[in-house]
Formats: structure tokens, C-alpha cells, sequence
């Protein structure tokens, strides 16, 4: 049961500081003084009880922060307690049967999470059946957040509940499922390989950068030139790069601005490149705005040593077409 | 007309004596003043003023409004009222929209059709939602009632482009096909063939939600001979040239869905946009624009004048293209976006909409927290500072705190319907950590008429404390990851007296919360609870305390044999369904 259980190493608040769950990363961002430990929670055996955790039973209404941190999670969970044995689904990432084994799995495992508060102020009792499937639906759905999903897309399948796909709540947010498979630009959800996702008016690609415990995603379509892009970069992976951005945005033309985005990261760690229509990666900066987002699938911010190399052969794929 | 004596006989004879109602009006004279009598509400309530009122207005009723097709079979709806044309029926719970319900669940509208073929040979309209319609119902539909003029299908699903077909060709006085979002199996385009020549009765058209190749030929002829088109939505296949070619035809438009709104036009033909566009003078409504981009979208704003309603939400248009666009609506009373457009379009709708009244905002990528452009709640907030009209919000966004909320219905205190949806299950005021509780009771205090409302974020009990004790005038109300015990329903349904639809999700309330509902549930159209903690002994017991109530639960093959996973009341004059799949267990 154990080892079922371990088998899911982030359960509830995950230390991915991009997780959206976390109350406190506002945005997708943690903010540099956020204590992650805290948030970290560990699964123990029943009985067990993680420090963090010692919270007193409050009047509604009142919340100590460090609290906040698990009851977002516990807020799933916090009605869990009064679940006696009921093995609440949260249906989870499409890995076949895994849900009911995930869900069964937590029965033992699931004894650890201590919530917050239980019913009436009253500390539930810490024991293994008091685990709905429910909570590590939910965490675990974060652990397969990674996997690659089944990919229904949340289309209600014939005579069962639809599965819900890449770490989603079933149902959760509230969108039509018509008006989900009908909008414009919904991801693709069965193909994750798709990384310039080239929906009506919007494309998306994934921008990775060297050492980063995440990626982000940005809307090429909503830059108009090399500069916005950059400084849009620059301040969502501020928080990564130890090289500093002398260059703030001066306006200037766009003819200017592919050797601008050059100077953006002269003289730092860090240089933008991108892969191409062809898998090839290149320096970002070398052709024309249009052309590039044209081309552009992938995004990656790489140190200067790895980069070395890249640019002559832009130039020299550049000119051949042409 | 119909002698009250005749009409008395179907209920036994009534003594004189026992008349309570005090009218001695001829029969004909109440049913032309009950007929002038157009809101079901109002008509429902003359039904029950005595029985010649009841007989006057059965009689002469015209539209029927069924909330909940299993509340009422169609043979008691036929006998009471012989005389209906036109019937909006809705079926499914709501969550059904969101994957909630099983496939097979049932809403089957044949039953229905079949009752109302041998009953109203002359039915006209049909309007459905969440029914499950096949292409033999579009079929029976068209063949069963020679004047069938209009149909409307909303969250419906099970049937094809195949009964659209039918539908186009046998509906030789079709006035409106209004086909929105729907389970459609969409095959091919060839209904729109299915038009006879002959056909120019339509006025509205609307196929935007559908996915084939147009046939722009057909579709041109169409508009053409239609001289009465007024609402003309068409799918993505539709190119601008195709569309500038349509406009021409039909410059009386007054809703327009322009599908992508996307091509690569020369001068000449972008001009020729542009002046048809122009010559659009009457258009109230406009949707589509998938993939406008800035510079076409220049060639609308001549018709944007008069426009009252703005449906973005299938297109990313970003937030300075929105601006320029919204500065030609002064007259928009509805927007409805995604959150591409950011805090600052909303900006933008502040500035330039000031007669705004309904604003929905939409998740580009619901499922996708990493996308960095969306809204918050300062956009909220600008459109309450320009907007204090606003009386109908559908917010999704991932931030929000108690105090832009405060401020939000400080600005608006007219909402009607207020839904707010903070994506992330539990979230708390991101800024103070505190639950949400005090935004809603904010809401529920100032809005003195919401009529709606839908909660989210983290919520204690606190909420609901509020939700019971100042919103009295709240019908339905939406909760989703909310609350901390049985309290917290107990105070909704303690309070709020005219409670209609109520529908849970994942909450923790149980068996006590469930019960202590128990008187109102008569009173209301439905309750919906799902991953709560209801057991099934529980429901037995409502069920069996309440037998005008019909208790059903949705079992899934994984559940624990106690527990009710999905519970789903509603009062019925039917009795228990007798269409129920093996899942679904009536109590």
C-alpha cells in the first residue's frame, strides 16, 4: 500500500512554483520568500502528523497563513474527513484503471493528511479510512500532470462520465463541454507533441530555459516585434537568470530590433533561441518578425556556451531561402 | 366558444354554490384577456385565481415553458392545454453541460413528439435544451407538423447534420433554424441543399457552431430569396468574400455571425467589405470574428452603432484591438469576450460601453494555468466604475479578493444574476489569504434583486449564512468546492424563499444538510448534488417522506454501494421515470 501510495511524490501543494493551486503564487510565480518547505506535504502513516501542520481549530472566517497553504488543498480535503470510508472520485488523468487503483491506493496512504479542520471545529481522527479517493485524485492529478494524457478533451463518452485529462477536475471550470470542443483555440488535448499550437488568432509556444523548474507559455500573436517578446520573457524568467538585462525597451524600429534583441542578452548568461519548423534550433533575432513567428514552435532560453555555433547556420538557412 | 358546462364535465359538475370566483364575464371575453397575457409566470398565476380563470387561460394558452421534462408527462401537458403552438422544454440538470451526467441519462424528445403530433397538428416552435434529439425525432418532427416554423437547439446532443436535412426539407414554412452549441455529429453540409427553391420564408439562420464546408452557392441563393432574413450566423467555412457577397444580399440584417472574418483580401475587395458593412445599418448583434485580425477589423465599425449585443467569445482578440473596436459600440448593453483581452480591454468596455448591462467573460484556456494573459480583478473592477449598470456578470479568472468584490457591487448594485468563478477549486483572496466569504456576503447584501448567483473560491460556512439571510429574492444558486459542514446548505435552505434550482458540487454536506430540505424541496424546480456526502439511506428516506419529490441517484460502477455519488431531486406530477437507464436509480 505504501509503496502504491509513494509512487506519488507531490501530493496536494506541489513545490512547482508554477502550480496554480498554491494561493500564494500569484499569477504562476512564487514569490522569492515563499517558505516551499511549507507547503511541501509529506505522506505519513496514520497517526503520523507533519509539524506543518499543528493548526489550532478557528471560529469561520479566521486563517492563520501558514494554514492557508494546506487548507487550498485541505479545502478539497477539508470536507474529506466527514467522508467516512467513501471513496469520492475525482476522476483523473486518463491512465486507463489507474483511477480506482489511485483511489484505493490512498485508502492506507491517505491517513497521513491531516485536514486542517473537521467538521464543526472538531479535529477529525486521523485514520486511514478517512481518505476520499478524492484527495489524491486531485494531487495525484498533479503528479500526472507530467504524463502524457489519454486526451478525450472532456467529450462526454458514450454511456460513461468523461474522463477528465491532464490533471483536470472533471467538469471543473465550468465550460460547456460543446462550447469547449468548439472553441477556437483550445489546445489540443490528445496531442501533446504539438508545440506551436496554431489555433484561430493565437499561437502558442512553450518557452523552457535552462535550469528552470518549469516552462510558461507565451501567445507569439501578441507581440508585434522582437523587444515586447524579450521583455515579456525578461520578466516572467526574471526571477531565474542571474545575468542582468542592461537594455529596457527603447522604442525603436523594427528593422532595428533583431540586432537590439542581440544586445538584450549581449553580455549575459543567457541567449534566446527557438526551434524551427525543421527541428532546427536558432538564434532569435536573425529574420524578420513574420518569418520567425512563422517558423517558430519552440522557445528556449539557453546559456551563451550552448549557443555558440547556432548563428552562423541561421544566417546561412535565412539566406537560403530566400 | 366552449360552454363552461362543457368544460366543466372533464372535472365533474360544480355546484353553484361552490363558485368562489366572483367574475361573470362570458368565457370569450376572460380568454381574450388572459390571451393578451404573454409571461407564463403571470398566466400560472391567473390559472390559480379559480376555476373559470384556470379554464379561460388553459384554453387559451399558446406557448408552453417545461424547466424539467421529466416534471410532467406529455399526455397531462396536452390535456391541460389543447391549444399550444409553440413549447420550450429543458431537460438535463445543468451539470450535464460540464460531463456530469452520463451519456444515456435520457431527456429523449420523441416521447414528446410523439404525444403532441396526434395533439397539436399545428405546432409552430420548438425550442429545446440539453434534450437528447435524434435524427429520426428531426425527422418525425418535420414530417408530423406541416407548419412548423421554428426550431432552436441549445446543449442538445444525438442527432446529425442528416435531421437538419430533414428538417430543411420538409419545413416548407421553416422561419427559424437556430442551431448553437450541440452534440452534433456534423457529417456533411448538404442540408443546406435540402431548401427547396420554394423556401423564403426564413428569417433566422443560424449554423455557426457546425464544422463542414459550406456549399456557397446554396447558402447564396438562399439569402438571396429570403427577403425577410434577419439573423444570419454561419460557421468558420465562410470566407470574408463570401461574407461581404452575403451582406449585400441581406443588408437588413440584424444579427450577424461573421464566422473567421479571415482572408487575404486585395483593395478593391476590401474596400467592397467595408462599404457592404456600411450599408449594414439595423445590426444589433454581432458574433464570430474567429480569427479577425486588427486591420479587417476596420471594415465593421460603420455598423457598429447600433449594437447592442457583441459576442467575442469565440475569437482572442487582444486588448487594443478590442478597445478600437468597442469605441464605435456606445450603445453595447451585452459583451461577451474571452480573457485574451486582459484587465485592459475590460479597461476598454468601462471607457466606451457605459449603457453596459451583461458582461461575460470567458477562459481561453481554462485547462492551462500557464498561459500568462488573462483577466483579474482589476478588470472587473474597471468595468464596474464604468458600467453601474451592469446587472448580469459571468467572470472566469484565477485571482480575486474580497475587497475588489466590495467594491465591484458598490459600483453595481443592480446585479440580477452574478457568477463568479475563481478556476482554481478553494482559492482563497489572493492578497489576504482569507476566504471569500465576504465578497459574497457583499454581493448578496447590496444586490438586493440577484436572482442568481454563483460562488466560488475558498467558502466557509460564512457564506452561506449570508446567502440564507439577505438573498431573498436568489433563484438559483451554483456551488462548486465550497463550505465547511451540513451548515453551511442548511442556512440556503433555511433562508432564500424562493429558491428554484439548487446545485452542489464536491462540498462537504451530508445526509443532515440533504434532509433539512426536506419541506422545501416541493417548492423548488430541482436540487443537484454530487460528490457530497449524501448515503443512499438517506435519499430512500426523502424519497419515501416525499413521494411528489422524485429522488434519483446516478450510480457509477465504482462507487461504494452506499454512497449517493450524484443526487438529483426534483418535484414531478409524473412519477417516477419510467425511461430511467440501469444508472440511474429512482427512489
Amino acid at each position: 500500500m505504501m509503496s502504491r501510495a509513494m509512487e506519488h511524490d507531490y501530493i496536494g501543494l506541489s513545490t512547482d512554483a508554477n502550480d496554480h493551486r498554491n494561493p500564494l503564487s500569484k499569477g504562476g510565480f512564487i514569490g522569492k520568500d515563499l517558505n516551499l518547505k511549507a507547503t511541501k506535504l509529506r505522506l505519513g502513516l496514520p497517526g503520523s502528523e507533519s509539524p506543518e501542520r499543528e493548526v489550532e481549530a478557528e471560529e469561520e472566517g479566521e486563517y492563520p497563513v501558514n494554514m492557508l497553504k494546506s487548507l487550498v488543498s485541505g479545502a478539497k480535503r477539508g470536507f474529506a474527513d466527514v467522508i467516512n470510508g467513501g471513496s469520492g472520485k475525482w476522476v483523473l488523468a486518463g491512465n486507463g484503471g489507474s483511477e480506482t487503483d489511485l483511489g484505493k491506493a490512498c485508502g492506507g496512504g491517505g491517513g497521513g493528511f491531516l485536514s486542517p479542520r473537521g467538521t464543526n471545529g472538531v479535529k477529525p481522527p486521523v485514520d486511514g479510512g478517512g481518505c476520499g479517493g478524492r484527495q489524491v485524485g486531485l494531487s495525484s492529478a498533479a503528479a500526472v500532470k507530467e504524463k502524457k494524457s489519454q486526451g478525450s478533451g472532456g467529450v462526454a463518452g458514450h454511456g460513461t462520465v468523461a474522463q477528465a485529462s491532464k490533471g483536470e477536475v472533471i467538469g471543473w471550470p465550468p465550460i460547456r463541454s460543446f462550447r469547449k470542443n468548439s472553441m477556437a483555440t483550445s489546445p489540443p488535448k490528445a496531442d501533446e507533441n504539438a508545440e506551436g499550437k496554431m489555433a484561430s488568432g493565437c499561437l502558442y509556444v512553450k518557452v523552457s530555459m535552462e535550469g528552470a523548474p518549469y516552462l510558461r507559455k507565451v501567445d507569439l500573436k501578441t507581440y508585434c516585434s522582437y523587444i515586447e517578446l524579450s521583455s515579456a520573457l525578461e520578466k516572467m524568467f526574471s526571477c531565474f537568470t542571474l545575468g542582468q538585462y542592461g537594455y529596457h525597451g527603447v522604442p525603436g524600429r523594427d528593422g532595428l530590433s533583431e540586432s537590439r534583441l542581440m544586445d538584450l542578452f549581449h553580455g549575459s548568461e543567457y541567449v534566446l533561441t527557438y526551434e524551427d519548423k525543421d527541428g532546427d534550433w536558432m538564434l532569435v533575432g536573425d529574420v524578420p518578425w513574420e518569418m520567425f513567428t512563422n517558423s517558430c514552435k519552440k522557445l528556449r532560453i539557453m546559456k551563451s556556451s550552448e549557443a555558440i555555433g547556432l548563428a552562423p547556420r541561421a544566417m546561412e538557412k535565412s539566406k537560403n531561402r530566400e | 366558444m366552449h360552454s363552461k358546462r362543457g368544460r366543466d364535465s372533464l372535472f365533474g359538475a360544480e355546484p353553484a354554490a361552490k363558485r368562489s370566483c366572483s367574475c361573470s364575464f362570458p368565457d370569450e371575453v376572460l380568454e381574450k384577456v388572459l390571451s393578451l397575457l404573454s409571461c407564463y409566470k403571470d398566466r400560472s398565476a391567473a390559472s390559480l385565481v379559480c376555476k373559470d380563470w384556470y379554464h379561460a387561460e388553459r384554453w387559451s394558452r399558446t406557448q408552453v415553458f417545461i424547466g424539467n421534462c421529466y416534471s410532467v408527462t406529455p399526455e397531462i401537458v396536452v390535456t391541460r392545454f389543447p391549444k399550444i403552438r409553440s413549447l420550450i422544454i429543458k431537460g438535463k440538470p445543468r451539470f450535464s453541460d460540464f460531463n456530469l451526467v452520463p451519456h444515456d441519462w435520457g431527456a429523449d424528445i420523441q416521447p414528446w413528439l410523439a404525444c403532441f403530433a396526434t395533439a397539436y397538428p399545428l405546432l409552430e416552435e420548438l425550442r429545446l435544451k440539453r434534450m437528447c434529439v435524434s435524427d429520426e425525432s428531426l425527422e418525425f418532427l418535420a414530417l408530423s407538423f406541416r407548419g412548423f416554423k421554428r426550431l432552436s437547439l441549445l446543449s442538445c446532443d444525438g442527432f446529425s447534420t442528416d435531421g437538419l436535412a430533414a428538417i430543411a426539407t420538409h419545413c416548407k414554412s421553416l422561419v427559424e433554424l437556430d442551431i448553437q452549441e450541440n452534440g452534433i455529429d456534423d457529417r456533411s453540409s448538404c442540408w443546406l441543399s435540402c431548401f427547396p427553391e420554394s423556401l423564403t420564408s426564413l428569417e433566422i439562420l443560424n449554423f455557426s457552431h457546425l464544422t463542414t464546408e459550406v456549399n456557397f452557392p446554396v447558402l447564396e441563393r438562399l439569402v438571396a430569396r429570403c427577403k425577410s432574413l434577419k439573423v444570419l450566423m454561419v460557421n468558420k467555412n465562410i470566407n470574408l468574400e463570401q461574407l461581404q457577397k452575403l451582406l449585400v444580399l441581406a443588408p437588413q440584417l440584424t444579427k450577424l455571425g461573421t464566422g473567421t472574418f479571415s482572408q487575404e483580401l486585395n483593395s478593391p475587395q476590401y474596400e467592397a467589405l467595408e462599404s457592404s458593412f456600411n450599408r449594414c445599418r439595423n445590426l444589433l448583434t454581432l458574433s464570430g470574428l474567429l480569427e479577425a485580425n486588427s486591420f479587417y477589423l476596420r471594415a465593421i465599425y460603420p455598423a457598429c452603432k447600433k449594437l447592442t449585443f457583441l459576442n467575442l467569445c469565440d475569437t482572442t482578440l487582444r486588448s487594443d484591438d478590442l478597445a478600437k473596436l468597442l469605441a464605435h459600440c456606445p450603445n453595447l448593453r451585452r459583451l461577451w469576450v474571452l480573457d485574451t483581452v486582459e484587465d485592459k480591454g475590460l479597461e476598454a468596455a468601462g471607457s466606451y460601453c457605459p449603457l453596459l448591462e451583461e458582461l461575460r467573460v470567458f477562459p481561453a484556456s481554462p485547462f492551462d494555468p500557464d498561459i500568462a494573459h488573462e483577466v483579474t480583478e482589476s478588470g472587473f473592477v474597471a468595468v464596474s466604475y464604468g458600467c453601474p449598470r451592469l446587472r448580469y456578470v459571468l467572470y472566469f479568472c484565477r485571482q480575486m479578493t474580497n475587497d475588489a468584490v466590495a467594491t465591484i457591487v458598490k459600483n453595481c448594485p443592480d446585479f440580477t444574476h452574478f457568477r463568479l468563478c475563481i478556476m482554481n477549486p478553494g482559492q482563497p483572496d489572493y492578497l489576504t489569504n482569507e476566504p471569500m466569504d465576504e465578497a459574497f456576503g457583499a454581493v448578496v447584501k447590496t444586490c438586493t434583486k440577484l436572482r442568481r448567483l454563483a460562488v466560488s473560491g475558498l467558502l466557509t460556512d460564512l457564506t452561506f449564512k449570508y446567502i440564507g439571510e439577505y438573498a431573498k429574492n436568489l433563484e438559483t444558486l451554483s456551488v462548486a468546492f465550497a463550505g465547511r459542514s451540513d451548515r453551511g446548505m442548511q442556512h440556503v435552505l433555511e433562508g432564500c424563499p424562493k429558491l428554484r434550482r439548487l446545485e452542489i458540487r464536491d462540498c462537504p454536506f451530508g445526509n443532515a444538510a440533504l434532509l433539512s430540505g426536506l419541506d422545501k424541496y416541493e417548492s423548488m424546480r430541482s436540487l443537484w448534488m454530487s460528490a457530497c456526502n449524501v448515503t443512499l439511506d438517506a435519499c430512500r428516506f426523502l424519497a419515501k417522506k416525499k413521494p411528489r419529490l422524485n429522488v434519483e441517484v446516478i450510480k457509477d460502477e465504482e462507487d461504494d454501494e452506499s454512497q449517493a455519488e450524484k443526487v438529483y431531486v426534483y418535484r414531478s406530477v409524473a412519477g417516477p421515470r419510467k425511461d430511467a437507464p440501469p444508472f440511474v436509480l429512482t427512489l
